[in-house]
Parts: structure tokens; sequence; C-alpha cells
């Protein structure tokens, strides 16, 4: 690499030298002058001159393939990979077929096959050479045109413009100065490319590609430079250099042919990768225009801050990344995953905060370089517009999609920031053709993330749990740990489900050692058992797993990621009140301490009301049937009435229950499902009957919680969200749910623990 | 999940009850801290305080919900009694009045608690005992007719105060070891730690969850 680019160095000032001698204007050169021009002074690498080249190719379009090859006496030389290549009759049709195939991995002319995906070389072979000269010769000029120097101009220079401290927009040395400032910027970025590739950390290489975003930069002004590009850049000239390698290697092996030695002549790789990366950028150019918006793809968080509540709609709508991600969210994905799109929505992930760096960089992040390669290959192969990567985009969404069902907020978000690792990435590219053209391409397997390997991690704690919908978790608890996850959530039912069609039939990691183990035939309504019992196992007998009904499957799981929602939701915003109430109780009671306020007993008792809502809010005082007992009975027989409000399910209506039917409605309510306030305050009264009211109540308990473990299927056997945390929810969410659960209060038996 | 950042294996639920001024936050102030809190203000509604202590080698987290004595915060000190293990109910030896109200405050203890709450009365202010109103032996008996746990303590110099504490936690072990507390009913004011499937809520917060230890 270093004598290459050693060389590169030594042409390249060779050339600026000369043409700054012939100093010509780059934009209207004739195509002969510039075969002329480059002709005088092409570095010695190449000796031949393009005519002789010309004439070549075109005999090679005219000639039968292999027919002229004289080197081609071994089938995997390097000149009869190219002639497979490049060769046959309707080449290009079939180089794009293979480069969706991803057959490009090992091919030594893979920066070829992107020059003619990119149109950087058009299809027609005997046009090569000239493009190619055009290309390079627009590059050096460009590069003679904007790399100025002030200090070497000395001839006929204006004093009164041309001296560094002139503010004279015109001085070359304002412009001088500014240009240092885009270099250093751009150095800023390129220093960390790929930070994890040695072959990034040459110097020679650093400078290179900040000439090359430089010059882009000054060429497009409207554009100008944009933290990423140098992302897309450098892949480009990973490749190419890749490519070059190979080209001396055969070099010293075999005899090539001119056209060959032309297109792979390694001291134009930054020529070359600029030719490419200019026709990348015309594609992506939109996707890094912005209005007013500060670019921060990488910095989500930053991002977060700047717009806390934003969703994309709200967002800068002019931008078109934005519209295009909101289109492959709210399209795309909807369509195909209407269950995760809610999710998404739900949890408020715009898809500009990860999907913003996953497009601009084409995904330049989210794999490693050879599959980011191959994923390349598609995306340019597929046309010039990278229409697939939109597909592609989702194809990956869907890929973690269980992954992201059964997480919260922060969990979704670090899985989509940092994607997790993909055996094989060809699969986003079958599967994304699938989503854009399901008629034209066969439908591949359903392949997700393996999230089976998080159960055992979940079921150790249920071992020996009486619950029904526990120990049929308790059936997979021998499942193995197949590989080391970062990810501490838990599948969810939903995921569970999809093992069938997920894990089973997937390329290359089906988890190899399940054992279904015994499954009770009722544990649960609404998935049905043969969904679990086609677990995967070794013998990999399972494929004839019946289905569910699409539609039932997907109610369940839109309802359970809906459910799952509300209850992070209303959690989170528990814990939030009781701190916050916490924090406040204490302030108020230090200073109504400090002040003698004896005869305002008021104030105190509110206080303590406030207090016990904050300990049901954050769970250390039970919620509980008793509490609405009490809540009855302060206000029936309490003096304080509606000063005294305590939290239940329903205090929206006993807050506003100044009207008696509202609380005739509240306490019919209760008896349909638990035993009479009427009753219950009895017994409080008298402690004889006590012991009766609670066996009942225990039991009626435990009956009551294995019909809504049954009821809710396999959704009980959901990770870190027990019965009680789902049932909670349930009833705070809203007054209106205790009818449809038959007694959600007594599965609320959990108390929680208060370090003080 | 597993006992990890849990150095206890149980976690006991406690009540503080009795008359105003009886002295019930500075039980719970000299048990926990240790110290003797000399002008200790009226409890508003309730306090909580823990403190782990160790009974046949059992690491056991005591949760204390010190309540208002005052009968105007009843209504919401009442809530708390739900699922305690442990109730302390307190007088003061040299009010006769706190003595009298006892069982009222039984009454309540048995109603609003489970059956097998341990209940520990406690005579509170004995090192005062140049001004005592109330008789051991009478109280004692009080204890006995009602099966109830009895010492006489002292806030202020700490006399017999962790015995109070430890003898109600030393009798919940003992009645979970003899099977007559069932740890899985739901109202035992008792949590084991390392098993814990039916209290979820627990498994997915780490201990720094803050309480109001205000």
């Amino acid at each position: 690499m270093e004598t290459v680019l050693g060389k590169l160095r030594q042409s390249t000032s060779r050339i600026t030298r000369r043409a700054s001698l012939t100093g010509n204007g780059a934009p209207a050169v004739t195509k002969d002058e510039i075969i002329e021009t480059i002709d005088k002074f092409i570095p010695p690498v190449t000796p031949e001159s393009d005519n002789n080249n010309l004439k070549k190719a075109g005999s090679h379009d005219n000639g039968s393939p292999g027919s002229e090859s004289s080197s081609a006496s071994h089938a995997h030389s390097y000149s009869s990979e190219w002639e497979r290549l490049f060769m046959r009759q309707n080449y290009f049709k079939k180089l794009q077929e293979q480069g969706m195939d991803g057959n490009l991995r090992s091919s030594r002319f893979r920066s070829v096959c992107w020059k003619l995906y990119l149109k950087v070389l058009p299809e027609e072979k005997e046009n090569w050479s000239e493009h190619s000269l055009v290309w390079r010769k627009k590059y050096e000029d460009l590069k003679n045109k904007l790399i100025v120097n002030p200090r070497k101009e000395v001839e006929g220079i204006d004093l009164s413009l041309n001296n560094p401290l002139s503010q004279n927009n015109e001085s070359p040395w304002n412009k001088f100065f500014q240009d240092n400032e885009l270099r250093l910027t751009i150095k800023q970025d390129v220093i960390r490319t790929f930070p994890e590739l040695e072959f990034f950390k040459s110097e020679v290489l650093r400078e290179m590609m900040i000439d090359i975003l430089f010059c882009f930069s000054r060429e497009h002004y409207n554009l100008s430079y944009k933290q990423g590009m140098h992302e897309l850049l450098a892949p480009l000239i990973f490749v190419l250099h890749c490519d070059h390698q190979a080209f001396q290697h055969a070099c010293e092996i075999e005899s090539i042919q001119e056209l060959i030695k032309d297109i792979m002549n390694p001291s134009y790789l930054e020529h070359d990768a600029y030719a490419m990366f200019c026709q990348v950028l015309e594609t992506v150019e939109p996707w890094y225009m912005s209005k007013d918006f500060v670019i921060s793809q990488y910095r989500g968080k930053d991002f977060i801050n700047a717009q806390p509540f934003a969703k994309c709609q709200d967002l800068n709508p002019s931008n078109r990344i934005v519209t295009k991600l909101t289109r492959i969210q709210d399209y795309i994905l909807k369509k195909h995953d209407s269950e995760l799109h809610l999710h998404l929505e739900r949890l408020e992930i715009a898809p500009q905060i990860y999907g913003i760096r996953w497009i601009r960089l084409l995904f330049g992040r989210e794999f490693p370089m050879q599959d980011l390669l191959m994923l390349w290959d598609a995306i340019f192969a597929d046309g010039i517009g990278f229409d697939l990567v939109d597909y592609l985009f989702v194809s990956m969404l869907l890929y973690i999609r269980d992954l992201l069902l059964s997480s919260d907020y922060a969990t979704c978000l670090s899985t989509l920031m940092k994607f997790p690792p993909v055996p094989d990435v060809h699969y986003f590219i079958v599967k994304s053709l699938y989503l854009r053209e399901p008629n034209q391409y066969p439908r591949p397997p359903n392949y997700t993330y393996q999230t089976v390997n998080k159960i055992p991690g979940k079921t150790r704690n249920h071992k020996a749990s009486p619950n029904p919908p526990e120990g049929k978790r308790g059936s997979t608890a021998s499942l193995p740990v197949l590989e080391d996850t970062t990810l501490r959530q838990t599948p969810s039912a939903s995921s569970l489900a999809r093992l069938e069609t997920s894990s089973l039939r997937s390329y290359h990691s089906s988890p190899a050692g399940y054992s279904p183990g015994a499954i009770s035939e009722n544990e649960s309504l609404h998935s049905s058992p043969t969904k679990y019992s086609t677990l995967p196992n070794r013998s990999g007998r399972n494929r004839g797993g019946k289905k569910l009904t699409k539609m039932q499957e997907n109610d369940i799981q839109h309802h359970l990621s809906y459910l799952q929602g509300r209850l992070n939701e209303k959690e989170t915003m528990s814990r939030y009140c009781s701190s916050k109430l916490d924090v406040h109780i204490d302030r108020l009671q230090s200073e109504l301490q400090q002040i003698d306020m004896e005869q305002n007993e008021e104030i105190f008792l509110a206080l303590a009301g406030i207090k016990q809502v904050r300990d049901v809010l954050n769970g250390t005082l039970k919620f509980s049937q008793n509490l609405l007992d009490e809540d009855e009975i302060n206000i029936n027989d309490n003096h304080y009435k509606d000063d005294v409000v305590i939290m239940t399910p329903d205090s929206d209506i006993a807050m506003t229950a100044e009207h008696d039917n509202r609380r005739e409605l509240l306490r019919k309510r209760q008896k349909m499902f638990y035993q009479s306030s009427e009753e219950n305050s009895e017994n409080a009264e008298s402690p004889e009957s006590f012991n009766g009211v609670l066996r009942p109540r225990t039991e009626f308990e435990l009956d009551d919680y294995e019909k809504h473990s049954k009821l809710r299927g396999g959704n009980a056997a959901r990770g870190n969200m027990s019965e009680s945390t789902i049932s909670e929810s349930q009833t705070s969410l809203s007054s209106g749910n205790m009818v449809d659960s038959p007694n959600p209060l007594y599965c609320i038996e959990s108390w929680e623990e208060v370090d003080g | 999940m597993a006992a990890g950042p849990y150095n206890y294996s149980y976690i006991f639920k406690y009540i503080i009850i009795g008359d105003m001024g009886v002295g019930k936050s500075c039980l719970l102030h000299q048990f926990t801290e240790k110290k003797f809190m000399a002008d200790c203000p009226h409890t508003i509604g309730v306090e909580f305080g823990t403190r782990i202590i160790e009974v046949a080698g059992q690491k056991i987290k005591l949760q204390i919900w010190d309540t208002a004595g005052q009968e105007r915060f009843r209504a919401v000190t009442r809530s708390y009694y739900r699922g305690a293990a442990g109730a302390l109910m307190v007088y003061d030896i040299t009010r006769r009045s706190t003595y009298n109200h006892l069982s009222s405050w039984l009454t309540d203890a048995r109603n609003l608690t489970n059956p097998n709450t341990v209940i520990f009365l406690i005579g509170n202010k004995c090192d005062l005992d140049a001004q005592r109103d109330v008789t051991f032996e009478e109280a004692k008996q009080f204890a006995d007719e009602n099966g109830l746990m009895f010492l006489e303590c002292s806030a202020k110099t700490g006399e017999n105060v962790e015995d109070a504490f430890l003898d109600t936690a030393k009798k919940i072990y003992q009645n979970i070891q003899d099977g007559s507390l069932d740890l899985n009913a739901a109202e035992s004011g008792v949590q084991h730690k390392p098993a814990t499937p039916r209290n979820p809520l627990n498994t997915d917060q780490t201990p720094n969850k803050e309480g109001c230890a205000c």
C-alpha cells in the first residue's frame, strides 16, 4: 500500500506540475483535448496509449469471449475472471444478478462492478477507457484548481489583495484560510473512520480521503461536506484498494490485457474513488440535504434532547430524509408488520432517531466491513436510485422485531442504535427483494434475531413456581444458552410463539439444542399449545407445526404489545410520581413542623393523605381492596368526607364523587366482583367473622388468578412482567377494565421492598 | 432477580401503633438509629424505617411503618395495617389513658391484619418509673389474656427496645418455621427474597429505589 500510494503521490505531483503548465480550465475541455493531455503525462505504470486500449476494447466486444485471451489458461486466473464477468453477452444484467446474489464477495473486480453499477463506467466496454479518463481528468483538474497554496503563487500578485491579512473575499489567503478550516473539519471525521480497521490508519490514505472530500465539498457548494460522507467514501477506497492489490498480484503471474491495466491502474485510486463517490452522492445527496436541521446522525441522544416530544411529522417536514424515513416506517413497515409499527409508534421512537444514520451511511455502522460490502453490492446493483435501501431498512427491523416488541423504550433504542450481530447479511437482501416485490421473489423464511437464548435466565426464577403459567415456562428451562447476548430483555410470548417460524427455518444459527419438554395441554387459550410443542428439537421434527390462524396471532400480538406499552408507561409514571411526591412531602413537612400550625389540622391530614398516595404509587403500600373499602368507609362515616381522597383506580370517579349515584355505581361495580363493601366494613368491625373473610378471599384469589392467567395465555409467560404487574396496570389503566377482569385487585399481592 | 443484590433472605413488615405521644416514633428512631430523638414532632400520617437484623442466622430486613397516633389520621394509618407481619402496640406507662385505649387499638390491629400477625405490647418510657401510672403486672396480665408478647421499654435509654423488635421477628420466624405462617398467603407480611415468584415488582427494581426515609 505504501508503495502504491507513494507512486501515486509521485505521479500526482507530476501531473499537477504539468497541468499547471498547460493551465486549462476543467469544465470546457473536449474529449480530444483530454486524451491528448492525459497522453502527455500518463504515468509510467501504464505506458500504453489510450488509443491502443480503445482498439483492444473494441476488439473484445467483437470477438467471442475467450478467443483472444491468451492468458486464460487456467480457470481461476485473473483474466478469466474478468472475462467471465464482463465479456459475456448481456453481461451487465448478469453482473447485477451476481451483485444481488452476493457472489461478488470474493471477486477481484468488485470495484469494476461497482463502477458499472454506479455508472462511472458505461455499459459499453469500448468506452470504458475514455470514461475513466474523463473522470480522472476531472478530478485532477479539480484538485489543481481547488487545492491552492497562496505561498507558491508569487507571480503577478496584487499585494493589496493577496496577503494573509487581507479581509477581502477575493484574497487567495482568505480562501486559503477557509479551506483550511473545512479541511480540519473533514479531518476530524476522517481520522475516526472505521477505527477498527488498520487500513484506515495510514496517514497517506487519510490525506487522500481529505483531498477527495475537500474537492467534493468545494465542488458542491450547496451540499458541502457533511458528517457521514467520509464513511461512504471509505468502503469505496477499500474496495478499490483490494482490487488493486489483486491486480498487482496478478500482474506478477500472468500477462494482463491493456484494458484491465488501465481500469485497474493503482495510480488512480484517488481519482476513481472520487468518481464513485460522486456517483454515490448523486443519489444520496438529498438525504444529506437539510434546511435548518443540525445533523447529528450519530448522536441520537442529542437529537432527542433537541426535540423531546417531536414526532416525525412535526420535525422539519421539508427534510427529505425525514420524509423518506416516515415513508419507510409508516408505509412499508406498517404494511408488513403493523404490530411492530404500532409498538414503535407507541414508544414514540421516530425512525429518524436511529434511521438517519442507517440511511445516510448506507448501513455502514450497522455491519462489519465485509458484510457491508456485500450489502452495497446489492444496493448498487439494484439501481442507481438505491431504492433497495428502504426495504433493507424494513427487513432489518423485522429481523429484530421480537426483541423490539418485548422491550421498553430504552432497550428498543439501544437495540436500534447498536444493531445485533447478523449471521448472514445476505438474508436482508433476499428479504428486502421479497418485501418490495412479493410476486417476483420467493418468500424467504422469517428469520428473527435469536431471543431464545434468553429464556433460561428467565425461567431460572420460576422453577418451583406453583403458578400454572410459570410452570409452563419451566418447560423450556432446559434451553441451552446458545450465545452471549448483551440484551437483558426477555422474550415476550410473541417471540416464543415466533420461534416456530423464525428460528426453525433460519439459516445458519438455527438453535440446535432444544428440548421441547412436557407441555401441558391446557396451558393457554390464545396461543395454541402446538405452537410450543413445535419448538425445535435436535431431530428437527417440527416443520409440520400447525400455525395459528394469522389473524388470531396478529390479534394477540397486537394486544400484547399494546398492553406492554401501556404497562411500561404507567409503571414509569407511577414511579416518577411517587418520587416527586416524596420530595415535595419532605419539603412540606419540614416547613410545616417549623411553624406552629396546630390549629390547621386539615393541612396535616392532607399531607398524610398525600403520603398514602405516594406509598401506593411506589408500591410500598399495597393497593388493595381494603383501600377501596376504607375509602368507602371514609366517605360514609367520616367528617372529612371529601377532603381525604384516596387514590383508587376509580379515583377519577371518587374525586368527582359528590354525587351519590356515582358512588352507587362504584359500589355496584364492586359488588359484582368483590365482596360487597358493606360486608367488608361489617367484618372490619367484628373480629369474629374475620377468619371467615380471609379464607374464601384467598381461595377466590388463587382461583381467579388461574383463570386470569389462562385468559392471557402465553402472555403470562412474559418476562419481567408478572401477573400482578399486569393486573395492577390493567386496574389502574381504566376503571372500565374492572368489568373485564374478574378480580384484578387480588392479584396484586406483592408488596414492594423499600430501602429506607 | 436471584438473591444477588439482597443480603437478606426475608422481609418482615411491621407497624407501630398506639396513642399519640406514647413514643412510637422515638422507638423507631432508637431502633434504626440507636439514638434518642429528644423533641420529636408528631407524626403526620406515617413514617417509615428499615433495619436489617439477624434471627437464627438468617438476615431479615424489617420494614417498619410508624403510624400517627392522632385519631384524625386514623383513616390514613389504617391502610398501612394490612399485610403486617408484626404489630408493635405501644402505650405510655406514665399515662393511664394510653393504656386504657389499648383494647381499641387491639381491635383495630386484629381486624386489619391477619390472624398470624404477631402483636407485641410495649410499655414505653420505663425510665420514668417515678411517674408510673400503669404497673407491669397489670399490663402483663392484659397481654397474657390477649395472647400478646409484652415488654417495658425506654426509647430514651434504649432499654429493651432492641429486644422488642427482635423478639417479634423471632416469633414471626418461628411461625414460618413451624408452618403456621404461610408465606404464600397474600397477607403474611413476610417476603422471602430468593424465591419471589409472586412478587415480580421487586425483580425489576434495583435496590436503589428510594424509600421515604423522611
